[in-house]
């Protein structure tokens, strides 16, 4: 008797608290949410911050860029003028070095030319000792002192420095050869007396004088051409693409974008972007679950557990459309085929979604059930859903595509078809999609008119 | 194309482990009502109990990717909220662990009456032991924990487990006849 009423006691209590219903869901809800805030919330804040944060640096970085490369490529013209006219000087006056102006020029700012040669100095300067022919005697072993840094003097910058010290324009002179020279008194008594400050007709200045004043002009030229591949360039492009995914038809879509990039090598560049496109799917045939969740989500509590927690009826969607106006923030990694910069390339890399608008159709009937089977209801109903910058979707698509470049003066037109993987789930609803289509994009150089 | 609660379950579960908070909310609206049974069951009122539901649910939102989908949820869900609820009144259990073991007093109850206890009957019913012994009736009794598992949960010696669950037994049974009681003098006038 007594076992019997523990059992009755502890059967009824778990019938009633398996089936205890509660009306304080809604409250609860609101003090869970005070523990434990949602973090979706301020995501979109933070990304949008990131990604304008972001551009403004790209941005930054490339006017930087753009004004310093133009700023190198006057100033190494002007140092070119310079050492050319220098030059002609010498050649004029016989291989014997005139205090000309220039060449002054060219002797107090010992570091323009000096750095191509990396001898000690102390070779040459064990040559004669009078003041005068000391001097000459020094310039001529300044050309072997390594780079220095008081640039201002000639009133030439220092970027020009830069641009010569990547690859000498003149080349370093054996030290037997030097010796050879530096061993045979530069300048004869006679000379000394008359105050003329002479070469010998062998000299080291004589023999290096091409290269190091400049009548070989292709280094030069060939730094500039590299530094132009170097600098970031500009790339504006659209074009048709379709999405795809299971269950949903095709359909055309557009979108259109910017893209900078930026040189690591001779044929890879580092190229993030910002694209606008437009996204559409239409499922004639099955619904994502996910969709369908938030199909039940959006319909209201009560009808919600009338229709669908209870089984006596259930919506059947007769067809789902998704438009997504997303941007897209892709970064890629382009690697040259070709040895001609960029003329077929391939690319491959990740793509990071926001949601300008997300809007989601649902055509709907409910089916109520009989007694062994459902049948369907006479009206069809439209649920349209939508939502405004509600997701950020990270690395979420892996791009690959190909491309041909036809370069027409500082233009360059480049067909590529992409495709982007879908990795994961985009948009607020986690539809996995993915997308191919051909850009077609026009890329600039915006510091090409100084420099052509 | 057409999805069955059972899936629509499984499917918000899914997006819970991808932490979207409709799926989140709908979760626990759906299961807020089975968890505050639990929930008032082991502790005293209802501020109480939403709290331990509360904790519970961040536990739940916080590991749910480790909850395998094959699975029912409700078993774990429990589980959950009945450790959050112990680990709650654990301070308070060390000061009522040295409550005297009274004799039990043996009362008789028909079963026609337990049988008539709602939810709120029970509770009161509940309220009537100490915190102890309701826990142990709670965890033996209802939620189908052994003698040992709730030594070790609780930090008390089975067999003391055992005793409590006899007092707790009496008490209620006490309790039920006091309720019939009065109930019954309440009809008389």
């Amino acid at each position: 008797m007594k076992e019997s009423v523990d059992k009755n006691l502890k059967e009824h209590i778990i019938k009633v608290f398996d089936q205890y219903e509660d009306s304080g869901a809604d409250h609860g809800w609101l003090e869970l949410r005070k523990k434990y805030p949602a973090k979706s919330a301020r995501r979109p804040i933070i990304w949008w911050s990131s990604a304008a944060a972001i551009l403004v640096f790209a941005g930054s970085l490339f006017f930087l860029n753009t004004q310093n490369q133009d700023e190198q490529t006057i100033i190494s013209k002007n140092q070119l003028k310079k050492v050319q006219e220098a030059t002609s000087t010498n050649k004029n006056s016989g291989l014997t070095i005139e205090k000309t102006p220039e060449l002054k020029n060219v002797n107090q700012s010992k570091h323009d030319i000096a750095l191509a040669i990396r001898k000690p100095a102390k070779t040459i300067a064990s040559g004669p000792s009078v003041s005068d022919i000391h001097n000459n005697a020094k310039a001529t072993a300044d050309f072997n002192e390594p780079i220095i840094s008081s640039e201002k003097e000639s009133g030439i910058e220092v970027a020009s420095l830069n641009i010569l010290s990547q690859e000498p324009a003149i080349k370093p002179v054996p030290e037997e050869e030097l010796r050879t020279h530096t061993d045979q008194p530069l300048i004869q008594e006679n000379d000394i007396e008359s105050n003329k400050p002479i070469i010998g007709s062998h000299s080291f200045l004589a023999e290096k004088k091409p290269d190091i004043l400049g009548d070989k002009k292709v280094p030069l030229i060939e730094k500039n051409e590299d530094l132009q591949n170097k600098r970031m360039e500009l790339t504006f492009y659209a074009g048709p693409f379709f999405n795809y995914a299971e269950g949903s038809s095709t359909s055309m879509n557009l979108g259109a974008g910017v893209s900078s990039g930026i040189s690591l090598s001779k044929r890879v560049t580092l190229i993030a972007g910002l694209a606008l496109a437009k996204n559409t799917l239409v499922f004639d045939s099955e619904v994502p679950a996910n969709s369908y969740v938030a199909f039940l989500n959006s319909t209201p509590l009560d009808q919600k557990s009338q229709n669908l927690l209870a089984t006596s009826s259930v919506a059947q969607i007769s067809k789902f459309e998704a438009q997504l106006l997303n941007l897209d923030i892709p970064v890629n990694i382009k690697y040259s085929l070709s040895r001609e910069p960029d003329k077929v390339f391939v690319t491959a890399g990740l793509s990071s979604f926001t949601y300008l608008n997300e809007a989601y159709r649902y055509s709907y009937n409910y089916l109520t059930s009989g007694s062994n089977s459902f049948s369907s209801g006479s009206s069809s109903n439209d649920k349209v859903i939508n939502k405004n910058f509600g997701k950020f979707d990270l690395a979420q698509t892996l791009n690959l595509s190909f491309g041909f470049t036809h370069t027409a003066k500082v233009q360059r037109f480049v067909i590529e078809p992409f495709i982007k993987y879908p990795l994961g789930t985009l948009g607020s609803q986690n539809i996995r999609f993915g997308s191919a289509g051909i850009n077609f994009k026009l890329s600039i150089h915006p510091a090409e008119k100084f420099t052509k | 194309m057409q999805n069955t609660l059972c899936n629509s379950e499984k499917i918000l579960i899914q997006n819970c482990k991808n932490g979207d908070i409709s799926s989140q909310e709908r979760l626990y609206k759906h299961f807020y009502g089975y968890a505050m049974g639990i929930g008032l069951r082991y502790v005293f009122n209802r501020e109480d109990a939403l709290e331990v539901v509360n904790d519970s649910f961040i536990k739940v939102f916080n590991s749910i990717r480790t909850f395998n989908d094959e699975n029912p949820f409700k078993p774990w869900l429990r589980k959950i909220i009945v450790n959050t609820a112990i680990d709650r009144r654990r301070k308070d259990l060390k000061y009522l662990h040295n409550v005297d073991l009274e004799q039990a007093e043996h009362v008789d109850v028909g079963a026609h009456v337990v049988e008539h206890l709602t939810a709120q009957d029970i509770l009161k019913l509940l309220n009537y032991l100490p915190d102890v012994h309701r826990m142990v009736f709670n965890l033996y009794e209802i939620d189908g924990y052994s003698h040992e598992e709730i030594a070790r949960m609780l930090k008390i010696a089975p067999s003391s487990s055992r005793t409590y669950l006899s007092r707790a037994k009496e008490r209620l049974k006490a309790a039920i006849m006091l309720q019939d009681q009065i109930s019954y003098e309440r009809v008389g006038r």
